[in-house]
C-alpha cells in the first residue's frame, strides 16, 4: 500500500483530512503533520522523520501532500523522499487530490496514481459560475 | 444493482467521490418533481457527476416506468421520505432503502447520529414501509456500519 503524509502551513493538514474523512470515511495509513510558527527545523525534520519510519514499515511507498510550492513544509519533506524511490512530493494539496489518492492508492501502479492525483486535483480548480450559469440572470 | 438512497443533498461530496466509485455506479437518477424542471439545478447536477456517469432526472410517478439492465449499477437519489413513499404507493418496488442524510428542519425533533432527523410523520412512513418487508437502513457512507432504522425509531 502507498501511505500518505500530508504536510502544511498550521493545522490546514488536519482540518484537511478530517474534512475528507467526512466525505470517505477515515482510512489507514494517513499521517498529518502540521507545522506550527515555534517549530524549529530540527523539530519539523523530526516529525517528518519519525511518520516517514512509521509508514514505511507498513507501506511500500509514500505520497507527501504539502501546500505551496517552494515552502517550508515542501523543503523538509524532500530531504526524506528523495532517499525513498517509490515516493512522490506533490504540491497544492485539496481535497480532490486527497480524496483521490485516498480513493485510488490501493488499485494502481504508483506513477499513474500519481498522474491521476494531480489530474484530479487540477480538474477540481474551476470558475463554475460561467460554467453553470450562462444564460442565467 | 440498484441502490436506493434518501439524501437531501442528492448529488454531493459523498456521493460524487464516495458511493459512486465504491459500487461502480454507472447510472445515477435523481427523483424529484421539482428538479426535473429546474434547468439550473440539473446542469449543476451534471457538472458534478463524473464524465463516464450517467445522470437522469426524473418525477416521482414516471419512476415505475423506467426498465433496469443487469449489467449496470443504479444509484436512485430521492431527496425526502415523502418521495419514496409515494413511489411505492405508484407501485415502484424496492427491497432495500439507504437512509443517508436528512438534516435538520423545524419539527424534525427526532435525531440520530449528525444526519439524521426526523419529525414524527416521517418516523411513522418509516414504520409503515419497514412493516412490508423492506430493508430501511442507516448508512451515510458506505465504510459505515448498516443500521436498520428500526432499531433507531423503534
Amino acid at each position: 500500500m502507498t501511505g500518505i503524509i500530508i504536510v502544511t502551513h498550521g493545522n490546514f493538514a488536519p482540518y484537511l483530512l478530517e474534512a475528507c474523512e467526512h466525505i470517505i470515511g477515515v482510512k489507514e495509513n494517513i499521517k498529518t503533520i502540521p507545522i506550527i510558527s515555534k517549530m524549529s527545523m530540527n523539530d519539523i525534520k523530526e516529525n517528518i522523520k519519525k511518520a516517514t519510519d512509521e509508514m514505511m514499515q507498513k507501506c511500500d511507498s509514500i505520497i507527501y501532500f504539502v501546500d505551496i510550492p517552494g515552502g517550508t513544509p515542501m523543503n523538509a519533506v524532500l530531504g526524506f523522499a528523495k532517499d525513498i524511490e517509490k515516493s512522490a512530493v506533490i504540491c497544492g494539496v485539496n481535497m480532490s487530490m486527497l480524496i483521490s489518492a485516498m480513493n485510488y492508492r490501493d488499485n494502481m501502479e504508483f506513477s499513474t496514481l500519481v498522474d491521476k492525483i494531480i489530474s484530479d486535483g487540477k480538474r477540481s480548480v474551476c470558475e463554475v459560475k460561467s460554467i453553470l450559469l450562462k444564460g442565467n440572470k | 444493482m440498484i441502490i436506493i438512497r434518501v439524501d437531501d443533498r442528492l448529488i454531493h461530496g459523498q456521493v460524487v467521490e464516495n458511493w459512486i466509485p465504491t459500487y461502480s455506479i454507472t447510472d445515477v437518477i435523481v427523483v424529484n418533481d421539482e428538479i426535473s424542471s429546474d434547468e439550473l439545478r440539473k446542469n449543476i447536477m451534471r457538472f458534478s457527476t463524473p464524465d463516464d456517469v450517467n445522470i437522469y432526472f426524473i418525477n416521482v410517478s414516471d419512476l415505475r416506468n423506467l426498465n433496469f439492465s443487469n449489467e449496470k449499477n443504479y444509484l436512485i437519489l430521492f431527496e425526502n421520505i415523502f418521495d419514496i413513499e409515494r413511489a411505492i404507493e405508484n407501485n415502484f418496488k424496492m427491497d432495500e432503502i439507504n437512509i443517508g442524510g436528512i438534516h435538520y428542519a423545524k419539527g424534525r425533533n427526532f435525531s440520530f447520529g449528525k444526519v439524521m432527523f426526523l419529525s414524527d410523520e416521517e418516523k411513522d412512513i418509516l414504520r409503515k414501509i419497514s412493516s412490508t418487508g423492506i430493508n430501511v437502513y442507516f448508512q451515510p457512507i458506505p465504510q459505515e456500519k448498516k443500521i436498520k432504522v428500526m432499531e433507531i425509531i423503534g
